[in-house]
């Protein structure tokens, strides 16, 4: 029978532990949050060496303070007894920033391995790591991985699964070739031992905690926190020492550490000093203080000709596809003798609403690829470190800007990404300027109007939507900050990574992520959206009704016609349209396809048709941009709604979040509608 | 008749399922764009 073992990786971010617990469960993830907190958890499984594995990927941290929730989380869950192993991975490349993290969980007293990853890299700098040496000096394994490159994985495994019992002073193998200063030897013991003043500190609190906390586990660590003054253990674990713990001694321990890194470093580490020249040189272009902020736009301005480019020749495919089946369907229920009500509940509500949008996934695949190409090539650290100077003008830090960024793709992991923002005011102010980003959901309405009503300037109309929500976002930030002149405390400390090739494993499964995710959406949300449109379409105060204009949907739209009607969008389809587009923004489209009665509205021909339909209604490119306009910045989808609710941990912040949105929305539609017309 | 009755049947058992599909996520929590907010223990977002 399979023994079970749990593993545990951590590491700083940007050292690869993703790709290399990637490189494990493969696309078999189960994401949740650890109790209590809305910091995410990542788990897979897998069977090796006659053990059910379960692989647990904490969050990425520099150190184990508990400053963060990341921090917390992944201390708790180290001294908890659900984990047998601990693989810190650490990028070689820069072992002396990472060995910090392996010195704090070296005192935890659970079994580590050091897992050195990007040994590629180290190699192709001419740098050496001694990993005779380095497992001496730490008193653990240490294997040397390439997670991109997919080598080591096994070994590592291996010497996971072997050293999970490793918990005794036996098993470590660790010797100074120096004849040891202090008085304190407890060399043989511990990889990291202090000077004899802290050593003879730690030994005093020991001994009161052994006497006060008999059942206690690890006295060692707990004893350092406290002279850490570590508020966690200080609350649970209070000793009264006032002469040994007589001030915070965190910095001192701090420092001894590094000294410790220093040594390590001197004895393992060959040809330290090569860095990566082309990172640098690449570094001086995109990192510019003039330059770096017309790079970015221009760098998505890439992006999104992309995605228009390559994404629209796709997406040809796509709706031949949709066209063939909704012509077959419709044949075929004919042809079955089907009731003509059913067979518009099919053909008009169910495959115009879901192939509408399903003829969008190569647009979306685009997208998602870019954004996933950047990520891992380095560069969206960069975006971070550039904005910095806007981003402080604002009262935030570069740091905000990473939500942003991610807003983008979709607005629930960006706002999730507000929890890096240790000071809450900023991250209840980035949550609400977060959703004026345009997400990937809102691209199908782009594509859409933009192909109709602007022809050969569509890419670039579609483009100014993101310059306008980016610009949106800034500028109310900018009167939050007039309001509220309090500067953010959060001060910008980002680590930028080498620039490497992206993993095509980590962008392949990425990628399939956010795909899956939109064909579960077109499957869920938009196919019940379409059914319910279709019935308040098709259904009226008389019953069933082929004239759309006696219906339910008409009545609704009649009503909230004066609201839009300042705005340009005084047209009852469209109230209906975007009413249906807080279930999910996408379905504005499908609900376009289904009011206006044109079955494939992305096709050459279904466009002409809709055109026609909104033309001879008054509807025309100044209307069309102002829709864009309005569904770039009204109240987010439900999905988004809903995380503002969870991350905020307050229903009345989420509803005041959403009448914002709409209230910016209006007033920015009704502006640029008012300019237009006077234009 | 039968093809009627089979596809209204096939309808409304995929509607209920994605009802309770997107309940069920919106109980976890809230997923998109891969992400899942909120979901706690044991209960795990759909992936």
């Amino acid at each position: 029978m399979r023994e079970n073992l749990t593993i545990g990786f951590i590491g700083n971010p940007n050292c690869g532990k993703t790709t290399l617990f990637n490189a494990y469960t493969g696309a078999n993830l189960k994401v949740a949050n650890w109790p209590g907190v809305t910091v995410e958890k990542v788990e897979g499984a897998i069977k090796d060496h006659d053990l059910n594995i379960r692989l647990v990927d904490l969050p990425g941290t520099y150190s184990l303070t508990s400053y963060t929730m990341e921090e917390q989380v992944s201390r708790q869950f180290i001294l908890s007894d659900e984990v047998d192993v601990i693989i810190d991975v650490a990028d070689a490349s820069a072992l002396e920033r990472n060995l910090y993290l392996t010195l704090q969980l070296l005192e935890l007293g659970k079994p580590v391995v050091l897992a050195l990853n990007m040994m590629d890299i180290v190699e192709k700098r001419g740098m050496e790591i001694d990993t005779h040496r380095l497992p001496e000096m730490l008193g653990i394994p240490v294997i040397p991985v390439s997670a991109r490159k997919r080598i080591g994985l096994d070994v590592l495994l291996h010497a996971a699964a072997h050293h999970k019992d490793c918990k005794d002073p036996e098993c470590l193998i660790h010797h100074h070739k120096y004849k040891p200063k202090h008085r304190h030897d407890h060399h043989s013991e511990y990889a990291m031992v202090y000077s004899d003043a802290i050593e003879d500190k730690i030994d005093l609190i020991m001994a009161e905690l052994k006497r006060k906390y008999p059942n206690l586990t690890n006295y060692r660590w707990h004893a350092i926190k406290l002279l850490e003054q570590d508020k966690e253990i200080s609350e649970r674990y209070p000793v009264s020492l006032p002469d040994v713990i007589d001030r915070n001694y965190e910095s001192d321990i701090i420092n001894e550490k590094y000294d410790f890194i220093q040594e390590i470093i001197r004895e393992v580490l060959v040809n330290k000093d090569r860095q990566d020249a082309l990172t640098e040189k690449v570094d001086q272009a995109l990192t510019h203080r003039v330059w770096g902020i017309p790079i970015f736009l221009g760098i998505m301005a890439v992006v999104f000709f992309l995605t228009f480019t390559i994404g629209d020749w796709l997406k040809g495919y796509f709706e031949m596809g949709i066209e063939s089946l909704s012509a077959l369907l419709s044949d075929g229920l004919v042809a079955a003798g089907v009731n003509e009500m059913l067979r518009s509940l099919l053909v008009d509500g169910i495959v115009a609403g879901v192939g509408g949008i399903l003829t969008f996934l190569p647009n979306i695949f685009i997208l998602f690829l870019a954004l996933a190409f950047l990520e891992d090539s380095g560069y969206m650290a960069r975006v971070a470190y550039v904005m910095e100077g806007i981003m402080s003008k604002l009262g935030l830090s570069g740091r905000a800007f990473i939500p942003m960024i991610l807003g983008f793709g979709c607005t629930v992991p960006a706002i999730m990404a507000s929890r890096a923002l240790e000071n809450r005011r900023d991250r209840f102010k980035v949550m609400l300027i977060t959703p004026f980003m345009s997400c990937s959901a809102r691209l199908p309405i782009y594509i859409l109007f933009a192909e109709m009503f602007f022809q050969e300037h569509a890419m670039l109309v579609a483009y100014s939507m993101y310059l306008i929500g980016l610009l949106v976002a800034i500028l109310v930030a900018a009167v939050i900050h007039l309001i509220d002149r309090r500067k953010s405390e959060n001060y910008l400390l980002i680590e930028l990574p080498e620039y490497k090739i992206p993993s095509s494993r980590t962008v392949a499964i990425y990628v399939w992520e956010k795909v899956k995710d939109y064909l579960t959406k077109a499957g869920t949300t938009i196919f019940v959206a379409s059914i319910l449109m279709w019935v308040i379409l098709n259904f009226g105060p008389q019953g069933y009704t082929t004239e759309m204009a006696d219906s339910f949907g008409a009545i609704l739209g009649h009503w909230l016609v004066p609201f839009f009607a300042p705005i340009g969008l005084g047209f009852w389809q469209i109230a209906v349209a975007l009413i249906a587009g807080i279930s999910a923004k996408e379905v504005v489209v499908s609900s376009c396809a289904v009011l206006f009665g044109v079955p494939n509205i992305n096709s050459g021909a279904g466009m002409d048709t809709l055109v026609g339909i909104l033309s001879a209604s008054g509807f025309g490119q100044l209307n069309a941009f102002c829709l864009m306009v309005f569904c770039l910045l009204y109240i987010p989808c439900a999905a988004a709604l809903a995380t503002i609710r969870k991350e905020s941990g307050s229903t009345r912040w989420m509803l005041l979040s959403a009448l914002f949105q709409l209230v910016v929305a209006w007033v920015v539609t009704f502006i640029v509608y008012r300019i237009g017309l006077f234009i | 008749m039968l093809v009627t009755g089979i596809i209204v049947l096939g309808v409304a058992v995929y509607a209920v399922w994605a009802v309770r599909k997107i309940r069920k996520d919106r109980k976890n929590g809230s997923c998109c764009g891969g992400s899942c907010s909120g979901c706690v223990g044991k209960e795990y977002c759909s992936k």
